[in-house]
């Protein structure tokens, strides 16, 4: 009786420690987080001060500056077209393949697989030489579409990739039946097959814009001025302007908010993403 | 299928292709040659005798065994303390966990260049505190700034490993832990003999992936350090890219390239072999 009392005091202990030790895990994962988004609201004098403030007056002038007078909304822009374009090629082009893997059971099909893990893995300096060079003989340096283009190369990859475990669950009798029903390979396709890889495709399309977005290797090679993305604006912007740490922090802020957004309401197609198809 | 395997061929092919053909060649950007100018394996031991070149295999190899291997302990760490005080997946905790691994690493660094920042950032000022890196500063330090970097990644990726961990721990059959419990085992002694020899598929996934990210680092040392100070946190990749695209010296920058290509392309097929073997390719 006595023991029992002892363990579960004991119990009782060992489960606080472990939320303790939890939320202090969350704090740190968290605070640099909080603190970039404390210091975007602050004016010069409150961001330089030393001790720390966390009492201030907020100001969302940092904002004002960074989207009109820094261009940030055109840069924006910029990579919402670039995400749009080569997240839609690369399911129009990923999609097919993908089921054509899953559903076809050729020994080539292993090779053809590692082909596409190698071209999702490719680090984007070995594109960047010879695009660049190519590149800037044929103009194309500056331009939204050879942008589209290397993204494309990661976004087709991760298409495949993702869509093909995504298919793979779905049984195939349905398909069988659906064909027997007089549906073609097209239809039965485009009727039964994706829609019930629906959530998977909701998936892999947030996935390949974030891709996309988050890209930072190939557009600094890639554009200058005119089709300049988010993470470039970033880091152009710090070189000349290392002292405003609130404008800096506020572009930061705006470069995240759309991933915000996506991991509160995507969260778990996201984990799956990330781990390749690996997590179901 | 094809349309997409013609453009990965094209896309991709094509580039490492004359990728290799430029690294037997001499070629500088600036001032490109008249005619080809082929000059053997010279471009490949112009940089093998390069100390620069040596140290970024150097940093490389810190960055990438550190960096990897402080997240998977911290990760499984942190996902069997999930693992032990909730049920299923807590929705909340993950999506607010997750942020750094998904949000931009260049944002990342940038913010973590404000937090090492010697006068205003917040890491420093309590590293001050506790009687550390006073008057110094680290980002500016050859002994540090690598490691600063490294802290960074540690705080962008040991989240998004905890929570695959964490994903693949809740799907494990419950028999061995009853069995386990029946037995006496401590908490310790199941993580260790039933929970990681379980999971081991699913950390290769990871590793496969966060390798293969550590290698091609870039952004977070060009917004942080710039590989600097001199070029004390400068990775492979990094001097790669300086030779390159700040010497535009091309024809030695593709065969840089291209041993960073081979690096990878070994290291991610030597763990897709291991997975392949044991059958768990489908699980992929």
């Amino acid at each position: 009786m006595n023991s029992n009392i002892n363990y579960r005091i004991r119990d009782k202990f060992k489960r606080g420690l472990i939320i303790f030790l939890l939320i202090a895990v969350i704090i740190f994962f968290v605070f640099p987080l909080f603190w970039s988004f404390l210091t975007s609201i602050k004016e010069n004098v409150d961001a330089w001060s030393m001790p720390p403030k966390f009492i201030f007056k907020p100001t969302l002038e940092n904002y004002r500056i960074v989207l009109f007078e820094k261009n940030f909304l055109g840069f924006i822009i910029n990579s919402i077209v670039v995400g749009l374009f080569s997240t839609a090629i690369s399911i129009i082009l990923g999609t097919p393949l993908a089921y054509s893997l899953a559903r076809s059971k050729f020994k080539i099909n292993n090779l053809l697989f590692i082909f596409v893990l190698i071209a999702y893995i490719l680090p984007p300096i070995v594109l960047s030489i010879p695009l660049y060079i190519l590149g800037s003989k044929i103009g194309g340096l500056d331009k939204y579409y050879i942008i589209i283009i290397t993204h494309m190369t990661f976004g087709i990859a991760f298409t495949v990739w993702m869509m093909r475990g995504f298919f793979e669950e779905v049984p195939l009798e349905v398909e069988e039946s659906a064909l027997v029903d007089g549906c073609n390979y097209f239809s039965s396709f485009f009727r039964i097959t994706l829609p019930m890889a629906k959530p998977g495709l909701a998936a892999t399309v947030i996935f390949c814009f974030i891709l996309s977005w988050n890209d930072f290797m190939y557009a600094l090679v890639l554009t200058s001025m005119k089709v300049r993305t988010v993470p470039v604006a970033i880091a152009q912007f710090l070189t000349p302007h290392g002292m405003y740490w609130g404008q800096m922090n506020a572009a930061g802020m705006l470069a995240i908010l759309p991933i915000l957004l996506f991991a509160m309401f995507f969260q778990r197609y996201i984990v799956r993403g990330m781990a390749l198809g690996a997590i179901k | 299928m094809l349309p997409a395997l013609i453009y990965i061929a094209v896309v991709i092919l094509y580039p490492i292709f004359s990728t290799f053909l430029l690294s037997f060649q001499k070629y500088n950007f600036i001032n490109p040659p008249q005619n080809t100018e082929w000059v053997g394996i010279n471009n490949y031991l112009s940089f093998l005798k390069d100390t620069l070149f040596w140290l970024s295999i150097k940093n490389t190899v810190i960055y990438v065994a550190s960096a990897v291997g402080f997240e998977l302990i911290l990760g499984l760490s942190i996902a069997f303390l999930l693992s032990k005080v909730l049920n299923n997946r807590n929705r909340i905790i993950n999506s607010i966990i997750l942020i750094p691994s998904l949000m931009a690493p260049i944002v990342v660094g940038l913010i973590f260049r404000y937090m090492f920042n010697t006068e205003f950032g917040f890491l420093s000022f309590i590293f001050n505190k506790i009687g550390l890196f006073i008057g110094v500063s680290i980002l500016g330090s050859t002994t540090f700034a690598l490691w600063a970097i490294i802290f960074a990644d540690i705080w962008e990726w040991t989240p998004f490993i905890a929570i695959i961990l964490y994903a693949g721990m809740i799907t494990l059959p419950v028999e061995p832990y009853e069995a386990a419990k029946i037995d006496g085992a401590s908490d310790f002694g199941i993580l260790k003999n039933i929970t990681i020899p379980l999971l081991i598929p699913i950390i290769r996934i990871v590793l496969l992936i966060r390798i293969a990210d550590a290698i091609k680092e870039f952004d977070k040392i060009f917004i942080m350090t710039e590989g600097g100070p001199g070029a004390a946190s400068e990775t492979l990749n990094f001097y790669a890219y300086r030779m390159n695209f700040r010497y535009f010296d091309m024809g030695v920058g593709s065969a840089e390239v291209l041993i960073i290509l081979l690096i990878i392309t070994l290291v991610s097929l030597g763990l897709f072999k291991i997975l392949k073997t044991q059958g768990e390719i489908n699980e992929f």
